[in-house]
C-alpha cells in the first residue's frame, strides 16, 4: 500500500511525496487500489476545473483506493481537508467520479461551494462502491451530490453532512441505478428535497436509512420520483422540511418505516399520494406530532405509534438538537430486538439500562462517532 | 352542523393550514423590513419616479426601478403588516396554524 501527499498550493509533476507533494487531481490520479491518498490541509483545494475522478485501476470495495483529509503536517489525525468550488468557472463541478469498476472511498474533507454539483457520480461504474465517510457536502448551486450512474453501484455515504445545496442534498438523474445507503447522516437546508430517490427506466436496488436527520429542506425531507422496491428507513428524524418529511410521488412496494420521528413538516409526516397503504411492508413504531397536514394522508398504519411531543432537546435553527429530553415519550417505544429500542436517532440512557436507540449521532466535529 | 365532507377536510389540511403557517411567516417578515426601511430608508429614499437606483443589474436583463416605485412597493408592504397584524386576523391565524412559528 503507497500513500501520497497532495497539498493545495503543489505545482504538479510532483512524485506524491510529503517533500514533493502532488497537486489534488495528481493525488487521485495516482492513487489506486489499497493506497492512501492524504490531502493535507495546507490551505483550501481550488481548483479552476472539474476534479475527475476516474482511476483507481483494479480497485475493489474491500481493497478500495482511499481519499483523506490529513494535517498540514502529513498526519493522518481526522483534520478535516477543504475542497472549494470558488475558482471553478460558471456552471461547473466539483468532484467528477466515473470508470468502470471504480471503488474509492472519501474520508475527512468538506466539498463545497461548486458552482453546479458538489459530486457527480457518472459513466457506468457498474457493480462499483463509492463510500463517503465523514465528510461535509455543502454550498453547491447545484445538487450536493448527484447520482447518473448508469449500472448498479453502491454508494455509501457514513456520517456526513449535507447540507445548503442550491439544489438537493442527493439526487438522481433521469436513468440511474444504484443503491444508496445513509447511514448518521445530516441532511438539511438544501433548497429542494434533502434526498430524492428513485431513477428512470432504472431502479435502484433497495435504499438504506439508518440514524439519519433530515430538517428544513426547502421541499420534502425525501421524495420518491419511480417505484423503488424496498426503501428501509430506521431509527430517522425528519424535522422541519418545507413540504412532507417523506413524499411518495409513485406507488412503491415493500416500503419499510420504523423508529422514525416525524415532527413540524409543513405538510403530511409521509404523503403518500395515492390514499395507499398497500405499500408499506411495515410501518410502525414512530413517532407523528405536529405535521401541518397531518400524520399521513392516509389512515395512520400501525398500532404502536407515538402522537406527543418527543421533546427534543434543541429546535433552535441552527442549533438543532435531536436528541431526546429525559422522560420523553419516544423513549422504550421503538421496535427491535431484546426492547428498550428507542424512536428516533439519538442514544439516550434507556431504562433499565437497555441498549436504546441505535448509534450516536454524526458530525464533522466529532467524527463518525459523533 | 358538523363539516365533514372529506374534501373539506383534506383541503383544510394540506391547503389551508400550510397557507396560515405562510402568512404567519409572512407577517414576520414584513414587520422587520417596515421597520428597516422606516428607520433608516425611508428618508434617504426620494419619493420620485426620476430618480433611478443605480444597481448596475440592467446587464443581467433585471428591470430598473426608482423611487417612487421603492416608495409605493414599501406602502404595499405596509398595508400587508396591517392586515395580518389586526388581533381578529393573528387569532386566525394561529387556529389554522400548526407549527410553532421559527424563523
Amino acid at each position: 500500500m503507497a500513500t501520497y501527499y497532495a497539498f493545495h498550493n503543489a505545482g504538479g509533476g510532483g512524485v506524491g511525496t510529503f517533500g514533493d507533494p502532488f497537486t489534488l487531481q495528481e493525488l487521485f490520479d495516482n492513487t489506486d487500489a489499497g493506497d492512501l491518498g492524504l490531502v493535507c490541509n495546507t490551505g483550501t483545494y481550488t481548483p479552476s476545473t472539474t476534479i475527475t475522478v476516474d482511476n483507481a485501476s483494479a480497485a475493489t470495495a474491500a481493497n478500495p483506493a482511499i481519499i483523506r483529509g490529513a494535517n498540514a503536517d502529513g498526519s493522518d489525525d481526522g483534520t478535516i481537508a477543504t475542497i472549494s468550488g470558488s475558482s471553478l468557472g460558471a456552471s461547473t463541478d466539483l468532484l467528477n467520479m466515473g470508470v468502470a469498476s471504480l471503488s474509492i472511498r472519501l474520508e475527512n474533507l468538506r466539498i463545497t461551494g461548486a458552482t453546479d454539483d458538489n459530486i457527480v457520480i457518472s459513466g457506468s461504474i457498474n457493480n462499483g462502491n463509492i463510500s463517503l465517510y465523514n465528510c461535509r457536502i455543502d454550498s453547491a448551486t447545484g445538487e450536493g451530490i448527484e447520482m447518473q450512474e448508469t449500472s448498479y453501484c453502491v454508494v455509501v455515504i457514513v456520517g456526513c453532512e449535507i447540507d445548503g445545496n442550491g439544489g438537493n442534498g442527493i439526487t438522481p438523474n433521469a436513468a440511474t441505478r444504484y443503491t444508496p445507503i445513509l447511514i448518521n447522516c445530516k441532511v438539511h437546508d438544501n433548497t429542494a428535497n434533502g434526498m430524492v430517490i428513485g431513477g428512470g427506466a432504472l431502479l435502484p436496488s433497495p435504499t438504506k436509512i439508518v440514524g439519519c436527520s433530515f430538517y428544513d429542506n426547502g421541499d420534502n425531507g425525501i421524495e420518491t420520483i419511480s417505484a423503488v422496491p424496498g426503501i428501509i428507513v430506521v431509527n430517522s428524524v425528519f424535522f422541519g422540511n418545507t413540504n412532507a418529511g417523506i413524499e411518495i410521488l409513485n406507488t412503491l412496494y415493500g416500503f419499510v418505516s420504523v423508529n422514525n420521528i416525524f415532527r413540524s413538516n409543513g405538510g403530511y409526516g409521509i404523503n403518500t399520494n395515492t390514499g395507499s397503504s398497500g405499500q408499506f411492508a411495515f410501518c410502525d413504531y414512530n413517532c407523528y406530532h405536529n405535521n401541518t397536514s397531518g400524520a399521513l394522508d392516509i389512515s395512520t398504519p400501525g398500532s404502536n405509534n407515538v402522537t406527543s411531543d418527543p421533546t427534543f432537546t434543541s429546535e433552535i435553527d441552527g442549533s438543532e438538537d435531536f436528541s431526546l429530553q429525559s422522560g420523553s415519550p419516544c423513549i422504550d417505544a421503538g421496535f427491535g430486538y431484546g426492547g428498550d429500542w428507542n424512536i428516533g436517532v439519538w442514544q439516550n440512557a434507556a431504562s433499565g439500562g437497555g441498549g436504546g436507540g441505535l448509534m450516536t449521532h454524526p458530525g464533522m466535529s466529532g467524527g463518525i462517532n459523533g | 352542523m358538523a363539516i365533514t365532507n372529506p374534501g373539506v377536510i383534506v383541503f383544510c389540511n394540506e391547503d389551508m393550514r400550510p397557507f396560515a403557517e405562510w402568512l404567519r411567516k409572512l407577517k414576520a417578515i414584513v414587520t422587520a423590513m417596515n421597520d428597516e426601511w422606516n428607520t433608516v430608508f425611508s428618508s434617504i429614499v426620494p419619493d420620485d419616479p426620476g430618480e433611478q437606483l443605480i444597481d448596475g443589474r440592467e446587464s443581467e436583463g433585471v428591470t430598473q426601478v426608482d423611487g417612487d416605485e421603492m416608495h409605493d412597493l414599501m406602502n404595499l408592504c405596509a398595508t400587508i403588516e396591517t392586515a395580518l397584524s389586526t388581533t381578529a386576523n393573528e387569532e386566525l391565524l394561529s387556529k389554522f396554524a400548526v407549527r410553532p412559528l421559527r424563523l
